[in-house]
């Protein structure tokens, strides 16, 4: 499994150690570069000194003239240990006696741009050389002219000194970066345990949320800022994750209610008519029937509700006339308005038409206007109302004990008014499958609950 | 042995209403919970039957109203619910059963009788008293070992007398406890129950159990 932490680390330890590792490597270049100029100045110094030193003899030969303790003092600093001229046709004219009948390589350049390179001196020892062209000068500055020019001088020095500094330098630089990686590796650690310390509360503050803890919340204000939006919306998510369980455990138990109450109803009829049988079969058929009639219209609903929530409802949209429907649907819920002393007025022109499924309006239709027609409270007025412009059809009635704060539940399942949920006609899933099937046509449904203590349901088609 | 039962579904109400009279109970109805704890403020019940989820009051309200008041009459709480937290809830106010729906009617009625001794603070459902034996599982009666003929309602005052034997049983406890709010109390329908009681339980021969106390009411005792 990936981690954060661990990648964090190794990330940083790969970039420090490649850091180190630059950084050293620059330090020994420019260290050798300052070095190895200085050493070719002095080389050079030598090379000039030596060119200074050499005249034109007697006998028109070359001659240096150089103090022999110099040479062998070996704390020169102007004199060169290692040399060797030529003259230009390329015969020997000098060499330095500590080479002995060794010749030196002869690479030479103009005094401007001279040459310098490592070579092998006798002995087996590393050295730098420097190789120059010159031209012997008169004393009053004139080039000699019996001697041919120019003349070709090759300068070496030991360079032991030069590379036993450059290797205690990367020997420190290798050292010291070696402890610095291995001192690194547990700042490192810490450092990243100690930031990512925040994180893994987090992450185990989430780990410890079960469905039984759904009330955690984190602490957003003392999270680092980086974390606060993830805890902000963990949080949000936990509060709407709390409100679905406990719809669902309250969904839960309504149908539990729901169902055990008439399930106790059916056995306990069933189980007093054997202890202590009565006549009046059939009025105990009667009620069977009744109790079988109300828990199959709630299974009945229920699974058209999961149907119609599932979107497995075919539809077949067709233009229908509005008030037609209505006047259709109304006939048998009349009978009850009348026996409550209700009036209900219908204000729906002729004309309005909608392109819907009408089965599924007939249904939602049924749903609202039986509604209307319970929750109205006796001797009560209430109306139905199409609004063309807005394209929507309302259902308005005095909300009787409906307050605002019953608006959110109104469309929950199985949720009722009254908590002792009494009575089997109405058990709360009328609202909720015309909600879905509204959506199943396009349409919205809302509640509304107006200062005037009026209920409007309305039914809107999106344009 | 009167209970009320408050519980808002009419099928049951009248369903258990009539299982608990065939096996020997006064019962009380209501329909909702202010009714409920009227009833059970007013009068003194030997066991309440609760629904929990009730109009107009919850059971849980009616319940902790009654223990506040003191009523230490046994309730068993009806519900529903059956949660591990509903029955805690349910308990810790002051219910003594719990019984959750759809339940076995023998299995109501043996708890409704086992809240009915606790309020006797009796444990068996075997009652004696001298020769005399009732056993309140089966509903029967002996003396000396001969079976008697009881009516449930003779039953009912026999098994409440001997509940409280030794002590002077006035006739307003008898009304209460045995009959029920559709019987014309102003009539000796009391006085004219012991009697044919005792004419049931006294054969000739057999020594006296009930005794008349002269303006206070009537006493069971073991014959000396």
């Amino acid at each position: 499994m990936r981690s954060i932490r661990r990648h964090l680390t190794l990330t940083i330890l790969a970039g420090f150690g490649l850091l180190l590792l630059a950084s050293g490597g620059a330090i020994y270049f420019f260290t050798r570069l300052a070095l190895l100029n200085e050493f070719d100045a002095s080389l050079r110094v030598k090379a000039l000194t030596l060119m200074n030193q050499t005249e034109r003899g007697e006998g028109g030969g070359i001659h240096v003239e150089l103090p022999d303790a110099a040479f062998s003092s070996g704390a020169d600093q102007f004199f060169p240990q290692y040399y060797e001229l030529w003259g230009t046709n390329g015969l020997r004219c000098a060499r330095a006696e500590r080479l002995a009948e060794t010749d030196l390589p002869c690479r030479t350049g103009p005094l401007a741009q001279p040459v310098y390179w490592d070579l092998d001196l006798p002995g087996d020892r590393d050295g730098r050389a420097i190789g120059v062209q010159f031209t012997l000068k008169t004393e009053d500055g004139e080039p000699a002219p019996k001697v041919p020019t120019p003349l070709l001088l090759v300068v070496a020095a030991d360079r032991h000194d030069l590379d036993n500094t450059l290797g205690t330098l990367a020997s420190v630089l290798g050292v010291t970066g070696l402890l610095a990686g291995l001192m690194t590796v547990p700042l490192v650690r810490h450092a990243v345990r100690r930031g990512h310390a925040p994180l893994g509360e987090l992450a185990r503050q989430t780990a410890a949320i079960t469905a039984e803890s759904l009330q955690t919340r984190f602490p957003v204000a003392s999270l680092p800022a980086e974390l606060q939006p993830i805890a902000s919306r963990l949080n949000d998510l936990l509060a709407r994750l709390a409100d679905s369980f406990e719809r669902e455990r309250r969904f839960s138990a309504d149908l539990a209610h729901e169902l055990r109450t008439p399930l106790a109803e059916l056995r306990t009829l069933a189980e007093v008519e054997l202890a202590w049988p009565e006549g009046g079969a059939p009025a105990r058929a009667m009620e069977t029937l009744h109790i079988a009639l109300q828990m199959e219209t709630m299974v009945r609903r229920l699974l058209e509700l999961a149907r119609c929530e599932g979107g497995r409802v075919p539809l077949h949209m067709e233009p229908v006339p509005l008030a037609a429907l209505v006047a259709e649907v109304w006939p048998a819920l009349a009978g009850r308005a009348t026996e409550r002393e209700l009036t209900v007025h219908f204000e729906i022109s002729s004309d309005a038409v909608c392109a819907t499924d009408r089965a599924m309006l007939r249904s939602i239709l049924v749903n609202l206007l039986a509604n209307l027609v319970e929750y109205t409270p006796a001797g009560g007025q209430g109306s139905v109302r199409w609004d063309p412009v807005a394209r929507e059809l309302s259902f308005r009635n005095p909300a009787g004990e409906l307050t605002a704060a019953d608006l959110p539940h109104l469309f929950e399942r199985l949720w009722r008014k009254d908590p002792a949920r009494s009575g089997g006609e109405h058990v709360g899933l009328g609202l909720p499958l015309s909600l879905a099937l509204a959506g199943a046509l396009g349409a919205r449904l809302e509640a509304q609950l107006g200062a005037d203590g009026v209920l409007v349901m309305g039914l809107r088609w999106e344009r | 042995m009167r209970v009320l039962l408050v519980e808002d579904s009419v099928r049951l109400q009248q369903s258990l209403g009539k299982a608990l009279s065939q096996s020997g109970y006064t019962v009380d109805l209501s329909g909702d919970g202010e009714h409920g704890l009227w009833l059970a403020e007013a009068n003194d019940y030997d066991a309440l039957i609760l629904d929990v989820m009730l109009p107009k009051l919850d059971g849980l309200t009616v319940l902790r109203r009654l223990r506040a008041q003191g009523t230490q009459t046994p309730i068993l709480l009806l519900t529903a619910r059956d949660t591990v937290a509903d029955r805690v809830t349910g308990l810790q106010s002051g219910a003594d059963d719990y019984l959750v729906k759809p339940f076995a009617l023998q299995e109501l009625l043996a708890r409704v009788q086992v809240l009915c001794r606790r309020h006797y603070a009796t444990r068996s459902n075997r009652l004696a008293l001298g020769d005399l034996e009732l056993d309140l599982t089966a509903r029967t009666v002996t003396r000396g070992g001969q079976p008697l003929d009881l009516t449930a309602r003779e039953l009912r005052l026999l098994e409440y007398l001997v509940r409280r034997r030794g002590q002077i049983v006035t006739r307003g406890e008898i009304e209460t406890h045995i009959y029920d709010d559709a019987v014309d109390l102003m009539s000796n329908v009391v006085d004219s129950a012991i009697c044919t009681l005792r004419k049931k339980l006294e054969a000739p021969g057999c020594p006296p159990l009930i005794h008349t106390k002269r303006g206070l009411g009537y006493t069971l005792k073991e014959p000396a």
